[in-house]
């Protein structure tokens, strides 16, 4: 691929360029990135084409300061959602690779980040489901659990998906761990009922695999121990939070069953 | 210490892996890497874990899987997250963080303070584990 020319790098507007980087970072952030790692990701990036940038980003906003041709540019933008998507993660990575090398003019980058925003998850629905429950099964067997403990962790796990994917669309979406959990959490105290023997508590967080915040917790320890302190702060609290939401949902749930039990229903 | 692995535990580990996968949407073409480093996470513990202390046994763990996701990211030119992150899922405490809530609100402090506690050594183990194999085998690339 031919290499972009001086004169061509000289051209691109210092707008241009923060509206693509500004786009580069919300991608970033959605799919899972760091922040650590999207602020180097858009130093680079603007080093790349004769601009210097200073940024502070966070889980839920990036902030640009880009300077170049004499001219001095400050953005925000705003982040309202993330997850982790590893393929996105990968595309990306080639898409910055590319820019950097020179190999890919801004326009052309734009329009690769904007397909790669619109791509289509790398495996069905259905598939993704039921990996869920396959998550919950392998964490159920690793912690001990029985045969029909087993059978019911994947079911379980299908449930917590499927609920996860309806509950997340729309304005409730806060609402979408503390709805699973009871969910979960309701469905494992109803089959306690069936099998008598069976172990409810690993049943729900074998249910809960996906939703507990074990990753965020790793990943906000990991950006303090970098002493990208509001960050790393910004995902400590999004872990507790979570962490607090689904012990409220299952709570709610088991007291209600136990006051059931109470008066004999 | 490896007659403490049944085939089962690794039949589970690539179960776990291959779906945390799935789940976090992992490219097609690097599945086998990440089942691979999830049994791997799963031999340490199980090898290592059943020695010592859970926070060494969590920290020698996730710096061979860091190692080696890095080794992998090296190799195919990917984020060495793509292939971490199903890895390190059968390590990370999210079952001591909810468990140690639930028991909050349910007044049980004292079993939730030590599940905290359990969950920040672990957390932390992984943290610096990961740094480490971020220091000695740095990434080529930005992401």
């Amino acid at each position: 691929m031919a290499k972009l020319t001086d004169t061509v790098i000289e051209r691109v507007s210092p707008k241009s360029l923060v509206d693509f980087l500004m786009e580069t970072c919300r991608v970033a952030i959605e799919c899972g990135c760091s922040s650590n790692r999207v602020e180097m990701l858009v130093t680079r990036l603007a080093e790349a084409w004769g601009f210097s940038v200073d940024a502070a980003a966070m889980p839920t906003a990036v902030f640009l300061s880009v300077r170049g041709r004499g001219q001095q540019i400050l953005e925000l933008v705003r982040l309202n959602r993330w997850s982790i998507d590893l393929n996105k993660l990968a595309l990306l990575n080639d898409l910055v690779d590319q820019v950097e090398k020179r190999d890919l003019a801004l326009d052309e980058a734009v329009l690769h980040l904007q397909a790669i925003n619109r791509q289509a998850p790398p495996y069905p629905i259905f598939l993704t489901i039921l990996a869920g429950g396959g998550s919950s099964l392998a964490l159920v067997a690793a912690s001990g659990g029985r045969k029909f403990e087993l059978i019911a962790a994947f079911i379980l796990g299908l449930i917590s998906q499927i609920s996860l994917g309806i509950f997340s669309e729309g304005d409730r979406k806060y609402l979408a761990d503390f709805f699973t959990a009871m969910l979960v959490a309701g469905c494992a105290a109803a089959l306690a009922v069936i099998w008598s023997d069976v172990n409810m508590p690993r049943l729900i967080v074998g249910g809960l695999i996906t939703l507990v915040p074990g990753l965020v917790f790793v990943n906000a320890l990991h950006e303090l121990a970098q002493k990208n302190l509001v960050s790393g702060a910004a995902r400590l609290l999004e872990a507790i939070v979570t962490a607090i939401t689904l012990a409220f949902g299952v709570a709610a749930v088991l007291g209600f069953a136990h006051y059931m039990q109470k008066w004999n229903f | 210490m490896l007659n403490l692995v049944t085939p089962f535990d690794l039949l589970i580990a690539a179960t776990g892996g291959a779906c945390f996968g799935i789940v976090f949407k992992i490219p097609p073409r690097y599945f086998l890497h990440a089942t691979l480093l999830a049994i791997i996470a799963r031999l340490g513990m199980l090898t290592v874990g059943a020695k010592t202390h859970i926070g060494f046994a969590t920290f020698v763990t996730a710096f061979v899987v860091g190692s080696i996701s890095h080794i992998f990211a090296r190799a195919t030119g990917k984020p060495a997250q793509a292939f971490l992150i199903p890895g390190v899922m059968f390590l990370v405490p999210g079952t001591s963080l909810y468990r140690a809530f639930s028991g909050a609100i349910n007044a049980d402090y004292q079993s939730a303070m030590a599940l905290i506690m359990q969950a920040v050594i672990v957390t932390a183990s992984i943290s610096f584990a990961l740094l480490l194999a971020n220091w000695v085998l740095p990434s080529r690339r930005t992401l």
